[in-house]
């Protein structure tokens, strides 16, 4: 007890003697007023820290200047302390800089110690070249929306944004211009930017990844800045609400300042207008492209920012495009009027007008894959030469493709001219779309029925807009123009599987419907009767499908309903599902077996060189009862390469099989072998990305059709199914089972040796997949 | 320790004394001054407690720790933590801590309502490397308590979801009846604030009785059983009763409604129980929880009656003390349910949960307990002591806890098995009541102690 009062007195007496061994400097304003009594001491309300700028530098060392409220306190001594003395410390009231880093800085009322300022403080260091960074916030740029923009500062209070905030809301064509003093020309200057990139709402992700100049333009006094080489990754977080402020720095490269005032221009240009995105993890809806912190520029010099400053005279515009200008008189374009009236010979005219299925090519070299939007420059259909014409979609009037790929012209329109008016051109300008790297042939193919056209249109040039990479035309010494090729239901070359003989002068074939098998094992497997189409193509191309099929009815004295193609029966190429929304008409018939109804389907499907496989497989998904299936005249494939039908002589008894897990058989089926060498003929199943031609791996199982003594069983299999997973199962290779479902391919080959590359020639190929899903059975042991 | 170091200690603690904030010099009768063990200095910090409270057993205000000048502790931690006149208390974790002590002074502040334990003495500072303490100091609080007199204790606990299949949900169910059996074995009783079960079916009620049987063998300390939403919940079903007509989702509540009421005995979802001059009442959802701001099968609805009842309950228990068990919270008030944090784990659409606010806004008798978030107690504002009242607290979770804003994630990035279990010991004094915060089990599956940031002192 004593002691505490000693303690007392002692600090009274000390009081009077000033010590102040606590960290603290003098009072801010020395305003004592004497005589003050306790009755009228008059406490601390505030404390406020500032420092002359929010950045410094390894070895400064900075004076805070304090506001004490009110300011007739009685006591206005104060403590400082940093957040981490590591990187700044106190030291006699100034705050020395130690290392980089981020700190708080602290003021701290003695009166009332429940009283404090705070101010954040950045240190940088200095890199080996001399140069220091230099902190301009976005926030503190001049913020420049578009027309009809929305870009705005936001304030935000968070440990991973540096200054007051951030810019948002960014939409295409807003921007923020720094203005930059630089005591002296400095060439090698780095530019740094703190920024979120790209981001998704609800879609659960935050920053995608991104290629800089795909999103945004960076330009010094005016100039862009190439940042085609600036990738940016992905967040790849995951959430239910997207982190706004998962700022990244992004370095953007050496730039050059002036001595004096230099412009530093950001732009949202998104040049490729991209507002979703499909990429792994990544996809949904782009809702936010961008915040932006700030920007830092190390340099040797002495830089300090200008306010309000606007952009330079005659800057770069903000995307830089490269055009290339395809002419239809250009000596690297071909015009076929059709295929028996090849290469239109223009003359002197520098537009060609528009005929039914006439083809038009430019062949053009992309040295690498190219994103790209086409101009085409179109003088616009009419029907009527007197009188003035409506607008038209230009889908009405032609396909554009790539490579034989189709262009999306959905949404183009081609707007009515005056009357008569043939020499008008309009340029129309499709979405961005990709050229791949090689040879390419971009091709606009005139629709096949535009007899209510007068004038059916013209073409002056197919302008490719980019913005990098080179592309250059050249002559397609041997073009495809798009032809379509008609292949019969009852043509020898079509395969019938489950199918008897046609009759004689059969024009058609009647659907026979799926029946069940394995009735023992399952409840519901079905084997489908196939119309198989085997289809060689000289070159890989995307083909159009049409299909002239009969409509089913229930019986002869019910008019003959409406029903989806895709309800009574699949389409597959090349072991891939393709979707048949269109319908087959009932048109009021009654009992009428040729009652076809003509459907193209409009998603294209990719054909490879060499042997494709086109099968329709009737299948009743309506749950009636037909008294008639409907049949197949015949189908029609578009395609820009060569086609012709050939024989198919191996098949599978179904796609897909979903019973792996209990050893399900897979049967196949060769109905005819090499006629010169029949016992060297075999099959093997192998797994999909299986090399077979070069370096096979092994098959997982094999047999032969005829040579039987090689097979498990030793049975002979010529035009007999065989259960292929039952014969010679590789011990080498994880074989199909629960754990390895997935896409495999039953492959035909003519040569039981191999090859010069250790492969074996292929001659034909048939894809499955197989998966563990009994339920889709209903396995019943 | 030199003259030039004494001094500054002197003075702050001098000055601590002109402020008012007192360190231990506050008693100058000689007479009535309490044996108050010395406090301990600390060789390299500069302590002060500004205490600011007029409730007595309240902590609240601010503690400051300063480093001293040129000592570098950069490679040690700070521990501040609750003890006794020996040390600290082992069962209560950090008030806070810090790994690398590289801050020339870290504050810490002491809420409004916090409450200082009834055992403790000191606030321990403590300098650590590693698990090693190389420096310490104590600041007495003594002089900020008063001894209080007991009337009864109960303990509030919820979501403990049993199931089946993860076996860490029944674990942390006995965990938390054995820790209140053990700590309190005097407790009028426990209150479980709804989600007794992950989804309905007989097996998990079964379960979870099984969970309570197996620590309280003949019923010691009684059980008081809330509704939450997953009495309801089929986790087979559509999540939005997407294709159900609205017959079809009243048949399927009203028939796990009656397997409820055949488990628990409970024959309403909403009931009172009268103990002297305290009330509990239960209020439960009297229909399907259908979808609430993007979170399915989450909201309870209480209807007109069960309001009636309520506003009936509370008017005529005006001297009562009023504990309120409802599992969904109010917007607003405890963790989850924070708009400003977009967090969305609040219990009523907004009309009804204007309709209960008229009801309880203003009364300061009325302590408001809700849960369903899980939301952890390190989160922000586990608890809310409005002006005037009511009081509003999270109760945590024993199946497992929740933290972060929006949609949050796993407590401590912990999982299913091994997600944390928290709830409330509440101890009814005379003219005080204490809330405290217990870890039952922390996610390394091991851990029990009492939470110091969740302990609440409100006068009555």
């Amino acid at each position: 007890m004593k002691r505490r009062k000693l303690l007392f007195l002692a600090a009274f007496a000390l009081i009077g003697l000033g010590v102040t061994g606590c960290t603290t400097t003098e009072k801010p304003d020395d305003n004592d007023n004497p005589g003050i009594t306790d009755n009228e001491k008059v406490e601390v309300s505030e404390i406020s820290i500032e420092l002359d700028k929010a950045t410094a530098k390894v070895g400064d060392i900075l004076t805070p200047t304090i506001k004490i409220r009110p300011t007739n306190a009685t006591n206005k001594e104060y403590v400082l302390s940093s957040s981490d003395e590591e990187v700044a410390k106190i030291e006699d009231g100034k705050i020395h800089c130690l290392a980089e880093g981020s700190v708080f800085i602290t003021a701290r009322s003695k009166d009332n110690p429940n009283k404090k300022g705070e101010v954040k403080l950045d240190v940088f260091g200095v890199d080996e070249e001399g140069r220091v960074e230099n902190i301009f916030e976005a926030e503190e740029g001049n913020v420049i929306p578009a027309e009809n923009g929305t870009i705005r500062v936001e304030d935000v209070v968070d440990d991973r944004v540096s200054g007051t905030g951030v810019v948002g809301s960014l939409s295409k064509g807003d921007r923020i211009i720094w203005g930059i003093n630089s005591s002296a020309k400095d060439d090698n200057a780095l530019l740094k930017m703190r920024l979120m990139g790209p981001s998704g709402w609800l879609g659960y992700w935050d920053s995608i990844p991104y290629n800089f100049s795909d999103r945004y333009t960076i330009k010094i006094n005016g100039k862009i800045l190439d940042t085609e080489s600036i990738s940016v990754e992905g967040t790849e977080k995951q959430g239910s609400s997207a982190d706004y402020y998962a700022m990244v720095d992004v370095e953007l490269g050496q730039i050059s300042l002036n001595e004096g005032l230099n412009t530093i221009t950001f732009v949202c240009s998104n040049r490729f207008d991209q507002s979703t995105i499909n990429q792994g993890i990544y996809n949904g809806t782009i809702s936010c492209f961008g915040n932006v912190d700030r920007i830092s520029v190390k340099s040797s010099k002495d830089l300090s920012y200008v306010a309000n400053t606007t952009e330079v005279e005659n800057a770069d515009p903000d995307i830089l495009y490269k055009s290339l200008k395809l002419e239809v008189e250009s000596s690297t374009t071909r015009i076929y009027e059709n295929k028996d009236n090849p290469l239109v010979d223009l003359g002197d005219k520098t537009s060609v007008e528009f005929k039914e299925k006439m083809n038009i090519m430019m062949g053009v070299n992309a040295d690498s894959t190219i994103k790209a939007k086409l101009n085409l420059n179109i003088a616009t259909p009419f029907e009527n030469s007197l009188e003035k014409g409506n607008d038209v979609a230009l889908k009405d009037i032609l396909t554009l493709n790539i490579n034989g790929k189709k262009v999306d012209i959905e949404n183009i329109t081609l707007k009515a001219g005056e009357i008569d008016d043939r020499n008008t051109f309009n340029v129309v300008t499709t979405g961005w779309i990709e050229i791949p790297e090689g040879n390419n042939e971009i091709s606009v193919v005139v629709n096949s029925d535009l007899s209510k056209y007068d004038f059916k249109g013209a073409l002056d040039y197919v302008e490719i807009q980019s913005v990098s990479g080179t592309l250059t035309p050249f002559l397609n010494e041997e073009p495809m123009p798009s032809t379509t090729y008609k292949f019969e239901a009852e043509a020898n070359t079509t395969k019938r599987v489950g199918y008897p003989e046609l009759s004689s002068g059969a024009t058609y074939v009647e659907f026979i419907d799926a029946k069940k098998v394995q009735t023992d094992v399952y409840t519901n497997k079905l084997e489908t009767t196939k119309i198989i189409y085997g289809i060689e193509a000289s070159a890989d191309t995307f083909v159009t499908i049409s299909m002239n099929m009969a409509t089913p009815y229930v019986d002869e004295n019910t008019t003959i309903e409406d029903v989806g193609a895709g309800s009574i029966g699949d389409l597959w190429v090349n072991g891939t599902l393709i979707s048949t929304p269109n319908t087959l008409k009932g048109n009021n018939k009654k009992g009428a077996k040729d009652n076809f109804t003509y459907f193209t389907i409009e998603e294209q499907v990719e054909l490879k060189a060499g042997k494709n496989r086109i099968v329709w497989e009737p299948q009743n998904y309506t749950g009636n009862e037909y008294a008639y299936f409907g049949a197949l005249d015949y189908i029609e494939v578009t395609a820009s390469a060569n086609l012709t039908a050939y024989e198919v002589n191996m098949w599978t008894d179904r796609n897909t099989y979903f019973d792996d897990a209990n050893n399900e058989p897979i049967y196949v089926t060769v109905d005819k072998v090499s006629e010169s060498s029949p016992n060297t003929c075999w099959v093997g199943l192998y797994k999909e990305e299986d090399s077979v031609e070069e370096n096979q791996p092994g098959s997982l199982y094999w047999y032969y059709p005829t040579n039987s003594a090689y097979n498990s069983d030793q049975v002979y299999y010529l035009n007999k199914p065989c259960d292929i997973t039952r014969q010679n199962p590789n011990s080498e290779r994880p074989l199909i089972g629960a754990e390895t479902g997935g896409y495999y391919k039953i492959v035909y080959m003519e040569k039981d040796t191999t090859n010069a590359n250790n492969g074996y020639d292929v001659t034909d190929v048939v894809h499955i997949s197989v998966w563990n899903d009994p339920d889709v059975y209903g396995r019943i042991n | 320790m030199t003259i030039k170091k004494i001094i500054p200690l002197i003075f702050c603690l001098s000055l601590v004394s002109l402020v008012g904030c007192t360190n231990n010099t506050q008693q100058d009768d000689p007479n009535d001054e309490p044996l108050i063990k010395e406090d301990i200095t600390s060789q390299y910090l500069e302590i002060n407690y500004y205490h600011d409270s007029e409730i007595k057993n309240s902590a609240e205000g601010l503690l400051l720790i300063r480093k001293k000048e040129n000592i570098d502790l950069s490679s040690f931690s700070l521990s501040v933590k609750w003890g006794n006149d020996n040390n600290a208390f082992k069962d209560y974790d950090s008030l806070f801590s810090i790994e690398n002590i590289k801050a020339t002074e870290y504050e810490y502040e002491f809420k409004e309502n916090s409450l200082i334990p009834i055992r403790a003495t000191k606030l321990w500072v403590e300098i650590l490397d590693k698990n090693d303490i190389v420096d310490k100091g104590t600041i007495d609080v003594t002089a900020y308590k008063k001894d209080v007199e007991l009337v009864t204790s109960f303990e509030v606990i919820s979501d403990q979801q049993v199931n089946t299949s993860t076996k860490g949900f029944y674990r942390r169910s006995v965990k938390a009846f054995k820790d209140i059996k053990e700590n309190n074995p005097n407790s009028f009783g426990i209150f479980v604030n709804g989600d007794i079960v992950d989804e309905c079916s007989a097996a998990n009620y079964d379960e979870f009785y099984k969970s309570y049987a197996e620590v309280f063998k003949e019923n010691e300390i009684p059980m008081y059983v809330g509704i939450g939403n997953h009495e309801f919940i089929k986790l087979s079903e559509n999540a939005y009763y997407e294709g159900m007509s609205e017959s079809q989702i009243s048949k399927n509540f009203n028939e796990r409604l009656n397997l409820r009421k055949e488990k628990t005995g409970n024959e309403s979802q909403y009931y009172s129980i009268d103990n002297g001059d305290m009330k509990f009442i239960f209020l439960g959802t009297t229909r399907m929880p259908m979808a609430l701001d993007g979170n399915s099968r989450a909201d309870c609805y209480l209807g007109e009656e069960q309001l009636l009842w309520l506003e009936s309950e509370i008017n005529q228990s005006k001297d009562k003390k009023i504990f309120i068990m409802s599992h969904g919270s109010l917007r607003d008030t405890v963790s989850g349910s924070l708009t400003s944090l977009k967090q969305t784990w609040y219990g009523y659409n907004k009309e009804e949960e204007s309709k209960i606010r008229e009801i309880i806004d203003g009364k300061d008798n009325v302590y408001f307990f809700s849960s369903h978030s899980h939301w952890c107690f390190e989160s922000e504002n586990p608890y809310l002591i409005e002006e005037g009242g009511p009081s509003f607290f999270n109760t945590g979770a024993i199946g497992y806890l929740w933290e972060g804003n929006g949609d949050g994630k796993h407590y401590k990035d912990g999982n299913y098995e091994n997600g944390g279990a928290q709830g409330l010991y509440v101890e009814v004094y005379k003219d005080q009541i204490h809330i405290k915060g217990r870890e039952f089990e922390d996610v390394d599956g091991t851990s029990q102690y009492w939470f110091s940031n969740y302990q609440v002192v409100i006068e009555i």
